[in-house]
């Protein structure tokens, strides 16, 4: 039995670490005003650092990282408050393109010359992950046509390639979509973290007959699976970050002619936000260390662990902001720009609600 | 990182099974799961404590040399583990947990070699001096006196909330031997024989309508000397070594999972109002989750101070954090699991115990009857062994550095 994480783990940790924290409250501002709202050359060094490889299954030419590898990284970029879109535009589609035995999709997006946006959120179906309407149809040459729409597919306008999940002949079915193709209309705007999504229209997009990823739906709920364990831990790191800039700024606030950390009831406050994150540490250690990683169990287990996760992730982000008093309101300070990180992840793939409703009923 | 069971471990794991499955017997489960106290009796728990002993696995927990197995943590939380699942009561905690590991490491060879083998074969039964009627949580500002009188000590105060002092003949005592030193400094640990003139013993029942606890008077009590543990002035000290084992270094999690999964068999024959299934309930369904995954991070939150302690990282002010976790986390799966039972589960039996014979018939089920009075005696979990505020206040302080 043993926690410790190991030399990769943290050489792994120390690179993220180095690469991320460099963004203070300014750069970030001047990053999501770029069109797009992020960088794509921070993207390729994001890559360069092995961020992306680690990914990807070793014939693919990753560095066949776990989903303990892939942890250490997310939580790493959650506890310095990251705004590269690691978890949505790189893990997801490159365990995506692992999952589906495709080496060209994958390999090609190592470098990090080309970004994947993930187009699997729908109005009609909430947080359910099976489309309803998104439709691929067969064309006149063995090829494909796509009809119907999505929502919230994040960092849309800098994607040179969408990742659609849809049917085909009412069986899931998910597709690579180059993004400048004919008959896609998308509206642009701003997600809680100042990143951009896009709403996207697709109508009679025209799709090549090799553009199906060989993936069934069972696959892609274990890898969003993994997702949802990847957003447990960057929430970790987030909830960590709240809580460490929260008591250093209480030791240093005077109010009454003493520091705000000298009260019981800010003590006994903060007491409790480490007490949830230890446990939230915790419970993340059991997913990462379950044998499983396919099937309805696995599935509740990770769901369930994210349920848990969340809604304490989002107790210490209010409670951050709360001690932090009105500077905790202002854009200025870390603190609010994590707890919008954290109601984004949180809500990524399903809130508390609905992934507690699903492991309460398939654990 | 790993948490993989090595073959020795799963071989391990079947010798626990095969020993609980031929020696735990039907009248110790039952013992245990129809007392709603905190403690089960003597009559159970001696039982159990006397097998345990027979095979060598009473003090596991303790140093190799004074009588430990030297198991690894992983064995530890396997034994743990199994002993939950089975049932099986906990055998005489304040002699095993409490003053035994104390006098394994702060006793003279001549204590150890009188009381250690009396701790482990059940023939001593302690009960722990600690509160008085003026300091609870205030612990340090204990008053009951102790003035030495040639090779003894004379003792007069009074202790409370002493668990099971009824059955004890040893208490272990924190006394103030200095009252002009400050507070903490002026304490010592004394080892006193309940069987005397000077020591009167008075029952305290509970709302629930349990005695397990007591007042204990001390007039002109004595002890000899040999009976000081470490020095005087050293009480504190020792007395924070003993809340530390009190508090962690625990197993709460296995035997709340078994709590938390016998909720949803209970609820299987109740029904709601429109007639469905109270297990397939969406509220209870999603109050049975959240509690069960509170229960799995407090496992692992235990296994992960286990694993620190086999690295050599103490744990220190952590176990105040599991004392905290875990007995809220007891107190609201007692707080669902009286709410099931609806009607049923405001039946306040007062015949004591309800494994006999003679124990009133329950109206409804076995697990209603017992319901309410394990949950009002369940309020104690966060008041004993340092209240909620208490280990909130040490957290802050040696944690957070608040």
């Amino acid at each position: 039995m043993n926690f410790d994480l190991s030399e990769t783990q943290r050489l792994f940790q120390s690179t993220t670490e180095r690469f991320s924290s460099a963004v203070d409250v300014a750069t970030r501002h001047s990053i999501r005003r770029l069109d797009g709202g992020y960088d794509k050359d921070r993207w390729r060094q994001l890559a360069e650092l092995g961020l992306l490889s680690i990914g990807a299954s070793a014939e693919f030419d990753g560095l066949d990282g776990s989903l303990t590898d892939l942890s250490v990284i997310a939580e790493t970029l959650g506890l310095h408050n990251a705004l590269d879109p690691w978890l949505e535009n790189g893990a997801f589609p490159i365990r995506l393109g692992n999952l589906a035995g495709d080496k060209a999709f994958t390999s090609a997006l190592l470098d990090g010359s080309q970004l994947v946006s993930v187009a699997f959120a729908e109005k009609a179906t909430r947080y359910g992950l099976m489309p309803q309407s998104t439709t691929f149809t067969s064309d006149d040459n063995s090829g494909y046509l796509l009809n119907g729409n999505k929502h919230f597919v994040q960092t849309a306008a800098l994607a040179d390639t969408l990742l659609v999940t849809g049917t085909f002949k009412g069986e899931f079915s998910i597709h690579c979509v180059a993004a400048n193709s004919d008959g896609i209309e998308t509206q642009y705007y701003r997600l809680a973290d100042g990143s951009q999504a896009g709403a996207i229209t697709f109508n009679q997009v025209k799709l090549g007959s090799d553009s199906r990823l060989d993936i069934s739906f069972e696959q892609f709920q274990d890898v969003v699976a993994e997702l949802n364990v990847l957003c447990c831990a960057e929430m970790i790191g987030l909830s960590q970050l709240l809580l460490n800039n929260t008591i250093n700024y209480v030791k240093e606030r005077k109010q009454f002619g003493v520091a705000i950390g000298s009260f019981q009831t800010i003590q006994h406050g903060l007491v409790d936000c480490y007490s949830e994150l230890e446990q939230m540490r915790s419970l993340l250690f059991k997913t990462l260390l379950s044998d499983e990683n396919t099937g309805v169990q696995w599935h509740a287990d990770t769901m369930g662990t994210k349920a848990f996760i969340g809604e304490r992730a989002d107790l210490i982000a209010r409670t951050a902001v709360q001690f932090h008093g009105a500077m905790g309101i202002t854009d200025e300070v870390d603190v609010g720009h994590a707890m919008k990180r954290i109601m984004l992840l949180s809500r990524l793939f399903g809130d508390s609600a609905n992934h507690l409703k699903y492991y309460a009923r398939n654990s | 990182m790993d948490m993989n069971l090595s073959a020795e471990d799963i071989e391990f794991r079947d010798e626990v099974r095969a020993f609980l499955n031929e020696n735990l017997t039907d009248s110790l489960r039952t013992g245990l799961a129809r007392t709603p106290g905190v403690f089960v009796e003597p009559d159970i728990s001696l039982a159990w404590h006397k097998i345990l002993y027979e095979k060598g696995w009473i003090t596991h927990g303790w140093p190799v040399e004074d009588g430990g197995m030297g198991w690894t943590p992983m064995q530890a939380y396997i034994y743990e583990k199994e002993v939950a699942l089975a049932g099986a009561p906990k055998p005489a905690p304040i002699s095993l947990q409490l003053i035994g590991p104390v006098l394994c490491r702060y006793g003279t060879p001549a204590q150890k070699q009188r009381f250690i083998p009396r701790i482990r074969s059940g023939e001593d039964f302690w009960c722990q001096g600690y509160s008085e009627p003026g300091s609870g949580s205030d612990l340090a500002s204990l008053s009951m006196r102790a003035t030495q009188d040639g090779d003894k000590y004379v003792l007069n105060g009074s202790k409370i909330w002493t668990t099971h002092a009824q059955h004890a003949n040893w208490i272990f005592c924190l006394v103030r031997t200095d009252t002009a030193a400050k507070k903490q400094a002026g304490i010592t640990f004394l080892l006193v024989p309940l069987d005397q003139p000077g020591v009167k013993v008075t029952p305290i029942v509970s709302m629930s309508g349990d005695h397990e606890v007591n007042q204990v008077f001390f007039d002109n009590a004595e002890t000899s000397v040999n009976n000081r543990v470490g020095e005087e002035g050293q009480g504190w000290e020792i007395a924070k070594f003993l809340l530390q084992n009190e508090r962690g270094g625990s197993c709460f999690a296995p035997k709340l999972l078994v709590n938390i999964s016998n909720l949803k068999k209970y609820a299987a024959s109740y029904t709601t109002a429109d007639g469905n299934s109270l297990a397939n309930d969406p509220d209870f369904e999603a109050r049975l989750a959240k509690l069960k995954l509170r229960a799995h991070a407090l496992e692992f939150t235990e296994l992960r101070i286990q694993a620190d302690i086999a690295n050599g990282r103490p744990a220190g002010p952590q176990t105040s954090l599991t004392k905290l976790i875990s007995s809220n986390l007891a107190q609201d799966v007692q707080t669902l699991h009286n709410d099931l039972f609806a009607y049923e589960g405001l039946q306040l039996p007062s015949e004591r115990p309800l494994y006999h014979d003679d124990a009133p018939t329950p109206v409804g089920s076995e697990a209603g009857q017992t319901s309410l009075a394990a949950y009002l005696n369940g309020r104690a979990a966060t008041i004993y062994g340092g209240s909620d505020q208490v280990q909130k206040n040490i957290v802050a302080k040696r944690i957070l550095q608040l």
